[in-house]
């Protein structure tokens, strides 16, 4: 088994990369020898941690990631499930201030991350990142 | 649906998968969750075997409901080998 920095295209966020244990299988294909819900989770906690903007695709890898669905997460922020999906389908549109704040300090709870619960923290930086390297060891 | 298809169903369903680099890193599909698989394996009606690939297909539904394919093979362990949406 190795270890090996791979682009996780499949979160639907270009910028994460993750370093995983890869095994071979017995015709020759590389796979990740790691649960895949471990791996978002990791990518949740990195997400919320590192204080990364909050556009509807992180919203969407987010909900996901927390096993929610649509009706799920708008329930639990007290929102409408058509509201949730207008934020998801406007991909690089960043969430509103108070939207941002309220979607990071939910998934913190989920994730048994703690943040101050100042509002400067719960909002995000001013740029997404341009990579975002994430470590398994990073799950809550 | 056969005996090895419903195993297939089942180990979806259930999370016992691996991912493949492939799936991971070069999918033509994004955002494709741990959720949404096992959502498919859940609520697949249809489990082929492809002969000529040696691989099974699984059509199902993501966690939205969104038609969801997962391509996988079955060797001991269950490893997805590409996952597509209905276009």
């Amino acid at each position: 088994m190795a270890l090996k920095t791979i682009h996780y295209k499949i979160s639907g966020l270009d910028y994460v990369y993750v370093r995983v244990p890869v095994t071979k299988d017995d015709d020759g294909e590389d796979y990740i020898d790691f649960p895949m819900g471990d791996i978002e989770e990791a990518i949740a906690v990195a997400l919320i941690k590192s204080r990364v903007p909050l556009r509807g695709a992180e919203v969407i890898f987010l909900r996901k990631a927390l096993g929610h669905t649509l009706k799920s997460w708008a329930d639990a922020l007290g929102l409408s499930a058509a509201g949730v999906l207008k934020w998801e389908r406007a991909t690089k549109q960043r969430l509103s201030t108070v939207n941002e704040a309220a979607v990071r300090a939910f998934c913190a709870e989920e994730l048994g991350v703690e943040l101050p619960g100042v509002l400067s923290q719960l909002v995000g930086k001013d740029k997404t990142p341009k990579r975002l390297s994430v470590k398994l060891e990073d799950a809550a | 649906m056969g005996k090895t298809g419903k195993k297939i169903k089942r180990m979806l369903a259930q999370g016992h998968f691996a991912l493949s680099l492939h799936a991971a890193e070069r999918s033509a599909e994004r955002m494709i969750s741990e959720s949404d698989i096992m959502e498919c394996g859940a609520s697949a009606k249809k489990v082929v075997f492809q002969e000529d690939k040696g691989t099974w297909k699984v059509n199902g539904s993501d966690l939205d409901g969104e038609d969801l394919t997962v391509v996988c093979k079955l060797k001991g362990d269950l490893l997805i080998v590409t996952m597509y949406r209905k276009s």
